[in-house]
């Protein structure tokens, strides 16, 4: 079940489908070593754990790229647009009708946005807003305090509106100001 | 907290209220704010939009394809399967017993000829064929038992 969870995480993480499963393998093979320091049996707790993995999985990844990055001097992927233009992964709805194109337009454009995020804070983020966890558990996961967590998010939240904003499909884009209160 | 807000408070405290429940004071004082300030309504707008959107998202399940390749990986990488060492006094008494079901076998079965049926045999003879028939059933599965019994233990619970 937990197979599932771990992939929509990796994906979310890494912003495209290739680096996803790298991604997807290495937290399963390092859950496997760990599994004796795991938690017992299932539930939220053993997510969080699974999800912790995959998180320091991804920092050391992206660690790893940014060496190869520097050794082979390849363009980086961000400042091409590679990682956003690469398969996501994510799939997108079917265009049924105007306001669904425009909710699609809106979700490449997050897609995108999101992939461009910091590592910290697109892991905090992805914690929050797609896996739904606290700021506390976050700070838990990450082994950092929960005032940095709110940091992190706020960060990351402001970053992504100001990509939304220089993506996003203009006077399409939705208004929800009527919804908009916290 | 008393007086008004900053937009960088207000915007916070906006992430803050998905996490926990405001205060009374702060809520109020939210309101005041947000009644007056265009950019903090746009900041709370498109923090709903970006939840909305993502909730909506579908996300894949991995391929079979994935799952299976990575079942392989940790097979490959796990040591216990690969070169599971057996302790020095094992293989010693393996031998010895191995050694002596084999002069056991050849004494039971000295008498027996081609043309005796199953029904013929004598009573060792026919515990030798047993040992025998047991013996292959067991080199034959012991590995698929074995394999399968420590990829199960060694999975996290949520894996299997």
């Amino acid at each position: 079940m937990y197979r599932t969870d771990v992939y929509r995480f990796t994906l979310a993480l890494a912003g495209d489908a290739r680096d996803a499963e790298d991604l997807f393998q290495e937290t399963w093979l390092r859950a496997v070593k760990a599994e004796p320091a795991g938690p017992e049996g299932g539930g939220r707790e053993a997510k969080a754990w699974l999800f912790t993995i995959a998180a320091n999985a991804q920092k050391d990844l992206l660690r790893k790229k940014r060496v190869r990055r520097l050794f082979l001097r390849e363009r980086t992927k961000a400042i091409s647009g590679g990682t956003a233009d690469a398969d996501p992964g994510w799939d997108t709805p079917g265009q049924a009708g105007r306001d669904e194109a425009v909710r699609s337009d809106v979700r490449i454009c997050l897609r995108r946005a999101v992939a461009r995020l910091p590592g910290r804070e697109r892991r905090v983020f992805v914690l929050k807003d797609i896996e739904g966890f606290r700021h506390e558990e976050i700070g838990r996961m990450l082994g950092i305090p929960e005032p940095t967590v709110r940091t992190l998010l706020h960060r990351a939240v402001k970053r992504l509106r100001r990509e939304l904003a220089e993506f996003g499909p203009g006077p399409e884009r939705p208004t929800i100001l009527e919804e908009g209160r916290p | 907290m008393t007086g008004s807000l900053r937009c960088r408070e207000v915007e916070r405290l906006t992430l803050e209220s998905e996490d926990r429940a405001l205060t009374e004071a702060e809520r109020r004082l939210i309101d005041a704010h947000l009644a007056a300030c265009l950019r903090c309504r746009d900041f709370a707008a498109d923090r709903t939009l970006i939840r909305r959107e993502l909730a909506a998202v579908r996300w894949p399940a991995p391929s079979d394809d994935l799952v299976f390749r990575t079942r392989r990986l940790i097979r490959g990488r796990r040591p216990d399967t690969a070169t599971a060492g057996l302790p020095a006094w094992i293989i010693v008494a393996l031998t010895v017993v191995s050694a002596f079901t084999a002069v056991g076998l050849v004494i039971a079965l000295a008498d027996v000829t081609p043309d005796m049926s199953l029904a013929d045999l004598p009573v060792g003879a026919l515990a030798a064929v047993i040992i025998i028939a047991q013996n292959a059933l067991t080199l034959f599965f012991a590995p698929v038992v074995l394999r399968t019994f420590r990829a199960r233990r060694r999975m996290p619970e949520g894996a299997r």
